[in-house]
């Protein structure tokens, strides 16, 4: 009963989302946005991260998209097109980039998606026949869609996102991505080839991530090498599934909304201080990690499951601790 | 006298398995004791709650006279619990020499170092030929050495040896138990862990045996060494360990 | 090619400088096994302790340079009991993700407070140089360097023959054992860490007046020092230093003698980086790290 009532929730919520960006309220129009941007990124960093790929550079895979995104459609062609460019261009990156650590885990892993992103910035600089170099590139004139439909496509993206996420939790591949996670041997001895699932993984995270980036590029209209690479992607898209609930397909939505919600109060309350939201969210990640490393949904869940073990008869096993006791020999 | 060590109803475990469901043991001052057991039975357990490695509960664990379980694991080392552990654990890049003076890290024993080096040579002197080689170059039978040795620079009172015999030759485990019965000699209280139980029983005066967390049985040496429960009990032991025994049989009927 | 001599003396200079900015990393990895990415936050901080005791107090920075690596020390110290102990036995990920976000909170306090203007301190000495026929020496880099091997040294006597530095070297090998030695190895713990944020004060002290002086130059120097550790390899001081000056020829060579080898120069780390784990993840002196 508890399911068919979140289901019908969450459907009504979606619909909500999608009005959302079509009323004529600016800043809530650009709010929804944000949110859905960042669920895009947040549920892409949460499916890698169930796989046990923590990814320290997300804003490599925005990047590429953005300006994958934004040379496409200077050079005349649809929105639709661009937007697509920029998932396959985010996907692509995913591969070679499974390929390139198919050895490598935990934080070797992740030290190299840092050193991606951060060299992706350093090329970026460095081609400005390409990209425009310090100087940026801005979108043509000609080529800015309307914002409704930016803002359409944000919302349908974001809900397509957390549908694929949906998806992926039912098929096989989720647990063989679990199974990776705790012990990528054990995982192969079960017959799961961590290469291709590590490949599928980062091509489809990346490419939700690229289509993102792009999309944003034509919201934004103007990208630069720091504004394209940008570290803020890569922190937020950590900091909303972990605060929110890490590996769970609800925990993103949520902390996304909680995120954007917050850097925007900081923005009215302290006046547009960078800094403050960054320095907040550090200490939302730290505090996390420290008290609820299983996120909102976690302790919701814990929560639910006292009640349910107070209220039977059966002795009920507390959920997995996060903290492991030693063993001695 | 009171022992050097009373243990009552401890019990102990990992994660989500309790090892020990409540055991009691005593090891007297000067005494040699030993705890026979199968693998898997709780031996090792016993000697990681003892030192601190693992946590656990008991109604009272005494330690000459103070509460053990109210120390930190480097306090007990420093009131002279010492553990020479199961599988030896030197440390494999430092050198015999390094590894004996960090036996010797806590205080009281830094001062009596230099001539704990010497009764250490003295009772190894297969140490003291090797004592800037690296320990994880050495055999099996010399890390075993290297590991007794460290845990006597430390200065115990209660010394706890877990299985000295294992992974080793007969003839090595022969000089092993040599140098055991030799540390007796000098009034240290030990207790000492093994599934060898005729090496064990060789050089105790007094045993118990525990079997899946729980002591089943308890005497004196020499009637388990001829006892035919305790046989029994180690059927399978004895078949696993038939080349060792050779060397310590006793006449089998 | 008349470039060679300067390029060699740049590269040594530039060498000991990521000495300077890696052994603090080194020891903290190689020793508690925690994945620091607190440890750019520390140099950043030290340099900032540098450039106000100049500003305010007239303070030479290498003066003060003891007393901001004490402080170092004992915040490190203090900072690893509270916030980093909890997630010794944590999975990895819970050890990156905490110190990431605690770097994060201590960029921007930097940033609130003291702005993303670029400072430096100046004492007459960063402004100084050693001019040879071919080769001119700047002073400020000189003394790093200088600086680098007094630390390097120190530090190798002390693990050798300290007695808690031979403590630390067993712990990095066995936890168990070192334990069982009655090394307090919590305290352990969490005097090494104390000992890198003190090596990463001093660094920060250093750099203070050769480098850009911002909120973010820590991250820079950290993705930097993993890239030099991957290279020399993990849990190795040695391969650290190694590593240090393989990175430094590596950057110099590209910043000369490729076209607008300036910039480039940037992302040879990385490159160097993603080269080592394809080919030889262990590194130079790769060491097999119990983990």
């Amino acid at each position: 009963m508890a399911t068919q009532l979140i289901r019908g929730g969450s459907i009504l919520l979606a619909l909500a989302f999608v009005g959302l960006t079509l009323i004529s309220y600016p800043s809530i129009n650009d709010l929804a946005f944000r949110v859905a941007m960042l669920i895009i990124v947040a549920t892409s960093w949460n499916i890698m991260a169930n796989a046990g790929l923590v990814s320290l550079g997300h804003s490599a895979f925005w990047g590429v998209g953005a300006y994958v995104g934004l040379l496409t459609a200077n050079t005349g062609m649809p929105l639709g097109v661009s937007i697509t460019f920029g998932f396959l261009a985010g996907g692509l990156l995913g591969i070679l980039l499974a390929i390139a650590t198919a050895r490598l885990r935990g934080f070797f892993f992740a030290i190299c998606t840092l050193g991606l992103s951060e060299g992706l910035r350093v090329v970026a600089l460095m081609l400005p026949n390409i990209t425009g170099g310090a100087v940026g590139l801005f979108l043509a004139q000609e080529a800015r869609p309307p914002l409704k439909l930016i803002f359409l496509l944000g919302s349908i993206g974001a809900i397509l996102a957390v549908a694929i996420a949906i998806v992926l939790s039912r098929l096989p591949f989720h647990y063989a991505c679990r199974a990776m996670r705790n012990q990528e041997r054990a995982a192969q001895m079960l017959g799961v080839d961590p290469r291709i699932y590590r490949a599928r993984v980062m091509a489809l995270a990346g490419a939700l991530a690229g289509a993102a980036g792009s999309l944003n590029a034509m919201y934004g209209g103007y990208i630069d090498p720091s504004i394209a690479f940008t570290l803020r992607v890569t922190i937020e898209s950590q900091i909303a599934p972990i605060l929110g609930g890490l590996y769970t397909i609800a925990g993103p939505v949520l902390g996304s909304g909680v995120i954007v919600l917050l850097a925007e109060w900081t923005r009215l309350a302290f006046g547009a201080n960078e800094g403050l939201s960054q320095l907040i969210f550090g200490g939302i990640l730290v505090f996390a990690i420290l008290f609820m490393p299983l996120g909102i949904v976690g302790v919701w869940t814990k929560a639910r499951a006292r009640r349910r073990r107070d209220s039977s008869m059966v002795r009920g096993g507390d959920p997995p601790d996060a903290k492991p006791r030693r063993a001695g020999a | 006298m009171t022992p050097l060590l009373a243990i009552r109803g401890l019990i102990a475990g990992y994660d989500d398995s309790e090892v020990l469901h409540g055991i009691d043991l005593d090891v007297g001052r000067g005494e040699v004791v030993c705890l026979l057991g199968a693998n898997g039975a709780g031996k090792t357990t016993t000697m990681s709650v003892l030192t601190g490695l693992i946590r656990g509960s008991a109604a009272s664990v005494c330690y000459d006279g103070a509460d053990l379980f109210k120390m930190k694991p480097h306090e007990r080392v420093a009131a002279g619990v010492v553990l020479s552990p199961e599988g030896r654990k030197v440390f494999p890049e430092l050198t015999v020499e390094e590894n004996l003076i960090l036996g010797s890290f806590t205080p009281r024993a830094r001062e009596g170092r230099k001539q704990k080096f010497e009764e250490v040579f003295g009772l190894f002197p297969i140490l003291a030929e090797r004592r800037r080689q690296r320990a994880g170059h050495m055999s099996g039978g010399e890390q075993q050495m290297l590991a007794l040795g460290r845990a006597l620079m430390a200065q115990p009172r209660l010394l706890l040896l877990d299985e000295p015999s294992l992974g080793l030759a007969p003839k090595i485990v022969l000089n092993v138990y040599d140098a055991i019965r030799r540390i007796a000699q000098s009034n240290i209280s030990i207790l000492l862990v093994e599934q060898n139980a005729q090496a064990a029983l060789s050089v105790a005066s007094r045993g118990y045996v525990i079997t899946t967390g729980l002591i089943t049985h308890q005497d004196s040496a020499e009637n388990l060494r001829g006892s035919k429960d305790m046989q029994d009990a180690f059927i399978g032991n004895i078949r696993r360990h038939d080349n060792e025994r050779r060397e310590f049989d006793a006449p089998n009927p | 090619m008349s470039f060679l001599p300067q390029a060699i003396v740049d590269a040594l200079l530039l060498g000991g400088i990521y000495t300077l900015m890696v052994i603090g990393l080194s020891v903290s990895l190689g020793i508690t096994r925690v994945i620091n990415f607190v440890h750019g936050e520390a140099i950043m901080l030290g340099a900032y302790a540098a450039y106000w005791g100049l500003t305010l107090l007239k303070i030479d920075p290498l003066l003060a340079l003891p007393i901001v690596a004490l402080l170092g020390a004992v915040i490190g110290f203090l900072v690893f009991k509270g916030l980093i102990a909890p997630v010794l036995d944590a999975p990895q990920e819970n050890q990156i993700l905490l110190t990431f976000g605690l770097g994060l909170v201590l960029q921007n306090i930097a940033l609130i407070l003291w702005t993303g203007n670029e400072r430096s301190s100046n004492p007459p000495y960063a402004f100084s140089s050693f001019d040879f026929d071919t080769v001119s020496i700047p002073g400020g880099r000189l003394i790093a360097v200088c600086a680098a091997i007094i630390m390097v040294v120190a530090l190798f006597i002390w693990l050798k023959y300290g007695e808690w530095g031979r403590a630390s070297r067993a712990l990095a090998e066995n936890r168990d054992a070192a334990i069982l030695m009655g090394i307090n190895v919590p305290f352990l713990y969490a005097f090494t860490f104390g000992l890198a944020s003190a090596l990463a004060a001093a660094t920060g002290v250093i750099c203070s007046f050769i480098f850009a002086i911002t909120p973010f130059m820590g991250f820079d120097m950290l993705v930097k020092g993993f890239a030099i550790i991957i290279l020399g390899g993990l849990g190795s001081i040695v391969g650290s230093v190694a590593g240090a000056f393989l990175l430094a020829f590596a950057e110099t060579t590209v910043a000369y003698y490729v076209p607008s080898g300036n910039g480039w120069a940037e992302a040879v780390a990385f490159v160097v980086m993603f080269i080592t784990l394809i080919i030889r993840p262990r590194g130079i002196v790769g060491q097999v790290t119990g983990q």
